[in-house]
């Protein structure tokens, strides 16, 4: 039995032991709250760190007065969940002791209410301290990161409040441009609102999205008012055609739209399907906006509307509403497109559908009727027309083609021959080609490469070449790589529309190649998004022919810097990326394959992580570089090949023609790998790095 | 003040009686290990040895079999029976998935659980490929197989433990050696898995590599394998179902009886070394030797009762080589340890004074024949991590000595008494009704 005494004593040893050992600072009752606040400075590193950046956002908020939106993302920001940093902060000196503090910031989770001020509040900390026998080092350090965060706190969402009024503006001013077009369109949709109770709808909407609002910055419901008139750029299928109906006084669209309107009225339930967005009409009244300094309260974990989100960066914001008028312009000519067409086909007898009312007409929008068209589409070419008229309706749609303004029912065979005719040279059974084709590629391995600078093969000579370069090396998938050189927008991509037409028609399939480092970071995943939204669009506008069958993403963040230190933070982050990227590519009808790049140690970095990735991804690419026997590669792709076969994935194995002397070598190793990795559930290819060192590599050869 | 001893005496003394011995004398005295031992474990494993270092530069047959099992898969039924192993099968399962064979169908039998287990299927069986079947109450690993083998619709079944896990091409490399046309099941190569737990998993790892990887891969080589593991152990389907064969036996031993009734159909039963799973081995005396005693008298069960024809010339099922395959697993496990205790006494009672150091040269001999063995293990298996375990060769003896005692005991019990009928195998209910052999 040990003595209790004995225990009691060894432990208050110990406690002596610990408490010399603390940081002193010594503490006097004159002392005034600014002379601890400097020995706490001296003292501690982390509140040194955090008034530092304190003082750096101070100036900065200053400086940026003028510019209030750029300068937003480059500055710190507070949230409940701890510092986001901005990336160019990674490479700072400072950015250590940062990480440090971030954790201690974590731990104290504010839930103050409205202070009037301040210093006001460290006072009284002051004198509470002060009044207290015993100084707590640690306690009073608590309280001070506590202040400081709710000091950042209101001055950023200051800052957001003001950003959110200029905003606001520059909408408006927008809003202004089109105002005149959409008056009537307003009446229409006021009419609408009486129309059943659904004023009552949009009410209680409203409502709820009041009181969101309401807590979110702490005020009652009635502070926030709402303007009717914003409702009006909702955007709804029968308010855009009347809009254009009512500015080109159309009497057959306008009747299309008012069959439509009677269609609603008939049955109010269909305003479930209309995607309405009740914020838009949202604002807080002016004079409220001085009770905001007071600071408000914020949740941790409070869930910001998604309107905010947007919001948040203009840049964004603004591609938003540039995309949405492209839609929106490109939706009425391909509109006007069809209608032309449709009355072509009219004049030839051949196509019996009736347009009685609006929903006929979305109906031929809709895929069914395609397959009725593509239907009489042939029953027109079984006829044998005479030439000329055949011709004649070609050079039509043929002319379209050539404005690359593609609508969506082009997918037909028919339709595949005369835009044949009209950009290529060889008539005859193009779609017959393409289907076999596909199919013998479906079959065999892939064999892949990469191919980073598209523009040099878009077209001409070096396209020609570069497919039969691809075809005597048994190339049968090209990751194309899309960036603003190589296609500024979907108007302009003629030149990589026929160059995939072709790359099908040689039997070789195409993927969309993107990817930068940097795209782990929260806040660049929207430029991927952009840019694969971009990809999903030229898609839906193209010609089957022309169409990517996969894109494929090489974001590789241990390129970055600071992967060194971060390795966990970086993988989890990507994980997220293609998490992101995947329910972008999903949401449409016809799925876009995934394909991602990665290296062959992330398993050791963070299992979980690559499960997630692989989870998200429908085809692994594996960089097996700088392993030149069949041993290595197979020894390095292992884990992925277990991690796919249970997760039911493809796995193509990628191999750096750089690193290879002689084409022998590469041909070698992969005809090893392949023989060992055959037998592999998820086994679906080779991909060789990149197109230009392969055809180094092999006309090095062929020159001896 | 005396001098300080450098050499023990012990050491000395041994090798001047090695000395004064003449050859004769020298057999006279380790004639065990000179006329049993050495045949059987070290002679045959150096053939074994040799024979793999020849036969190993030989390139995988592309035969149609082959390329079918790369380019068209045939399916593969995998019957997972399991009894309260919530912890493991999720497991099992995994490396299942993880497999590089394509084409394979899971069935997991649930044999009357009384944990999460049944839990945990029915969320594997929302997967592709995975049907989980449940008994509401226990009856017995014969029945859970049986009954898997019910819904299994490959063309070759595989029975696995569900405590085991695989390498990844463990399925593909089993089977391989349906090649052959005449290959009725195949056994896979067993690890231990637990291995490093205590000195007795360690041991038990050591004998594994003996008996499984090395043992069974002669036994193989020369045609007269008598059983295919419970824990992994592949089939042709038509070869085993209900409907022809009737499936698994009830009650204990059911593995080497069905591996029997193969061979009377005139199928061979081959090993496959490459193709190896991880199980786990008990790490308790006491449950160690209740497993082995299960075990040898399954062997007196099989041998001598069920199959006795095979000893009858006169039967319809009498084949020479299954006769051999009999008397070799009879021979080296009954005799000999019964023989080792002959072998005792002999020395207990003529060499009473040199005992110690007679066995001690015993020792040194059987631990330089085993360290070649190990490392003869080591090479056929490809593993080097294996090598370590040459410290525990030191106590392996000891170790066999025991499991020779409890082996013996065993078959005395069920020659004399029956035991196996009681085993706690299967269920009350199922004994009850099972045929006496």
């Amino acid at each position: 039995m040990v003595n209790k005494n004995l225990l009691r004593l060894f432990l208050l040893f110990i406690s002596f032991c610990a408490a010399a050992n603390c940081p002193v600072i010594a503490f006097q009752k004159n002392h005034t709250f600014q002379d601890l606040e400097k020995l706490l400075m001296q003292h501690d590193y982390a509140v040194a760190a955090i008034m530092q950046k304190m003082q750096a956002m101070e100036s900065r908020r200053s400086a940026a007065k003028a510019q209030y939106l750029p300068k937003l993302s480059t500055s710190y920001r507070f949230f409940g969940d701890g510092l986001n940093l901005a990336e160019e902060d990674f490479g700072r000196k400072h950015f250590l002791t940062l990480r440090l503090s971030q954790d201690l910031v974590k731990l104290t989770k504010v839930r103050s209410n409205k202070i009037d001020g301040i210093n006001a509040e460290l006072d009284i900390i002051a004198s509470q301290l002060q009044s207290s026998k015993r100084f707590s080092f640690l306690k009073f350090r608590k309280a001070y990161i506590e202040i400081l965060q709710n000091h950042s706190r209101i001055f950023y969402y200051k800052r957001l409040i003001n950003t959110y009024e200029k905003i606001i503006k520059i909408k408006r001013s927008r809003y202004e441009e089109q105002e005149e077009l959409l008056t009537e369109v307003l009446e229409i949709e006021k009419e609408r609102i009486n129309v059943r109770g659904l004023h009552a709808y949009y009410q209680t909407q409203i409502k709820k999205q009041k009181d969101v609002l309401a807590e979110f910055f702490q005020l009652t419901r009635y502070d926030i008012e709402w303007n009717e008139t914003e409702l009006r750029h909702v955007p709804i299928r029968e308010a855009k055609l009347l809009a254009v109906a009512v500015k080109n006084s159309d009497g057959f669209k306008l009747n299309q739209a008012k069959a439509r309107l009677a269609d609603i009225r008939a049955d109010g339930s269909m305003y479930d399907n209309v995607t309405f967005s009740p914020y838009l009409g949202l604002r807080i009244r002016g004079d409220k906006f001085n009770k905001l300094h007071t600071g408000p309260e914020v949740g941790v974990n409070f869930s910001i509307p998604l309107w905010f989100k947007s919001v948040r960066t203009n840049k964004h914001n603004q591609y938003k509403y540039e995309s949405n008028a492209s839609k929106l312009a490109a939706e009425h000519e391909a509109f006007e497109l069809k209608q032309k067409v449709i009355s072509v086909l009219h004049k030839y007898q051949l196509l019996d559908v009736q347009i009685k009312n609006s929903s006929d007409i979305l109906d031929l929008l809709n895929e069914k009727t395609r397959i009725q068209e593509s239907r009489h589409a042939n029953e027109l070419r079984n006829l044998k027309l005479d030439p000329v008229t055949l011709l004649e309706l070609e050079a039509q749609i043929a002319a379209k083609k050539l404005d690359r303004i593609c609508f969506k029912y082009e997918r037909d065979q028919f339709y595949y021959e005369l835009i044949y005719l009209a950009g290529m040279t060889q008539p005859k059974n193009f779609a017959y080609h393409l289907a076999k084709n596909r199919e013998v590629a479906m079959n065999q391995q892939t064999k892949g490469i990469w191919l980073w600078n598209t523009s040099e093969v878009l077209k001409g000579e070096p396209r020609a070449r570069f497919i039969a370069f691809c075809k005597s090396t048994g190339i049968n998938k090209v990751f194309v790589s899309i960036n603003k050189k190589v296609v500024s927008s979907i108007e302009q991509s003629s030149d990589l529309q026929t160059f995939i037409a072709h790359l099908h028609h040689a039997g070789i399939k195409a993927a969309a190649l993107m990817g930068e480092p940097t795209w782990v970071y929260e806040k660049n995943r929207q430029k991927m998004l952009r840019r694969l939204r971009f990809v999903l669009d030229y898609n839906d506008n193209t010609i089957d022919p022309a169409r990517f069958d996969a894109i494929h993403l090489d974001i590789e963040p241990h390129t970055l810097a600071e992967w060194g230190i971060y390795k966990k933070f970086l993988l989890n982050n990507l994980a997220e990326t293609i998490k992101l990227a995947n329910n972008l590519t999903s949401r449409g009808k016809q799925r876009l394959p995934l394909e991602i790049d990665i290296p062959t140690f992330y398993h050791k970095i963070d299992k979980t992580a690559l499960e997630k990735i692989v989870q998200n991804a429908d085809t692994m690419t594996i960089m097996a570089y700088e392993r030149l026997t069949a041993e290595k590669v197979m020894k390095s792709v292992e884990n992925i090949f277990a991690l796919a076969n249970r997760m039911g994935k493809r796995v193509v194995i990628g191999l750096n023609a750089k690193e290879f002397s002689e084409k022998e070598m590469l041909e070698n190793l992969i005809k090893n790998v392949g023989d060992k990795v055959s037998l592999e559930k998820s086994y679906a290819g080779f991909a060789i790095h990149d197109f230009h060192h392969y055809r180094n590599l092999i006309e090095k050869r062929n020159a001896l | 003040m005396g001098e300080i001893e450098l050499i023990p005496d012990l050491v000395t003394d041994t090798i001047s009686y090695l000395l004064s011995l003449d050859f004769p004398g020298f057999v006279r005295v380790f004639w065990f290990f000179l006329i049993f031992d050495l045949p059987r474990y070290f002679l045959s494993d150096l053939y074994i040895f040799f024979d793999t270092l020849f036969s190993n530069n030989k390139a995988e047959a592309d035969d149609g079999f082959i390329l079918q099992l790369r380019h068209n898969p045939p399916l593969i039924s995998i019957i997972i029976p399991v009894l309260n192993e919530q912890d493991t099968i999720a497991w099992t399962i995994r490396s299942l998935q993880e497999q590089s064979y394509a084409n394979l169908q899971l069935i997991i039998v649930d044999d009357g659980s009384t944990d999460d287990t049944h839990k945990i299927c029915q969320q594997l069986a929302k997967q592709e490929n995975i049907t989980s079947l449940r008994f509401s109450t226990r009856a017995g690993k014969s029945a859970a197989l049986n009954y898997g083998l019910k819904f299994a619709k490959g063309e070759f079944v595989v029975f696995v433990d569900s405590d085991t896990t695989f390498d990844r091409h463990s399925i593909y490399e089993l089977m391989k050696t349906f090649a052959d046309p005449r290959v009725g099941g195949v056994s896979g190569n067993l690890r231990v898995r637990n291995g490093n737990l205590n000195v007795l998993t360690n041991l038990q790892q050591i004998e594994y590599l003996f008996t499984i990887s090395i043992g069974r891969r002669i036994r193989s080589r020369f045609g007269i394998l008598p059983i295919i593991s419970g824990a992994f152990g592949g089939f042709r389907r038509e070869l085993i179902s209900l409907e022809t064969m009737g499936g698994h036996e009830p009650g204990p031993g059911n593995d080497s009886d069905l591996a029997i009734r193969v061979r009377k159909k005139g199928y061979q039963i081959v090993f496959q070394p490459n193709a190896v799973c991880l199980t786990n081995v008990p790490d308790k005396l006491m449950s160690l030797v209740r497993q082995r005693s299960r075990w040898d008298r399954n062997l007196v069960k099989n041998r001598l009762r069920k199959h006795k024809d095979v000893f009858n010339p006169f039967s319809k099922n009498f084949k020479f080589i299954d006769l051999i395959t009999f008397i070799d697993s009879l021979f080296f496990s009954a005799v000999i340890s019964s023989i080792a205790v002959f072998y005792l006494i002999d020395l207990a009672l003529n060499f009473t004074q040199i005992l110690p150091v007679l066995l001690f040269i015993n020792f040194c001999l059987y631990f330089s024949a085993e360290v070649v063995e190990l490392f003869i293990a080591a090479y056929l298996n490809q593993s080097a991590r294996d090598l370590k375990l040459i410290f525990y060769l030191l106590i392996f003896n000891p170790y066999k000595l025991i499991l020779k005692f409890v082996r013996i005991g065993s078959y005395l019990q069920e020659l004399f008494f029956h035991y196996s009928y009681r085993d706690q195998f299967a269920p009350i209910k199922v004994r009850e009704r099972m045929i006496r052999w």
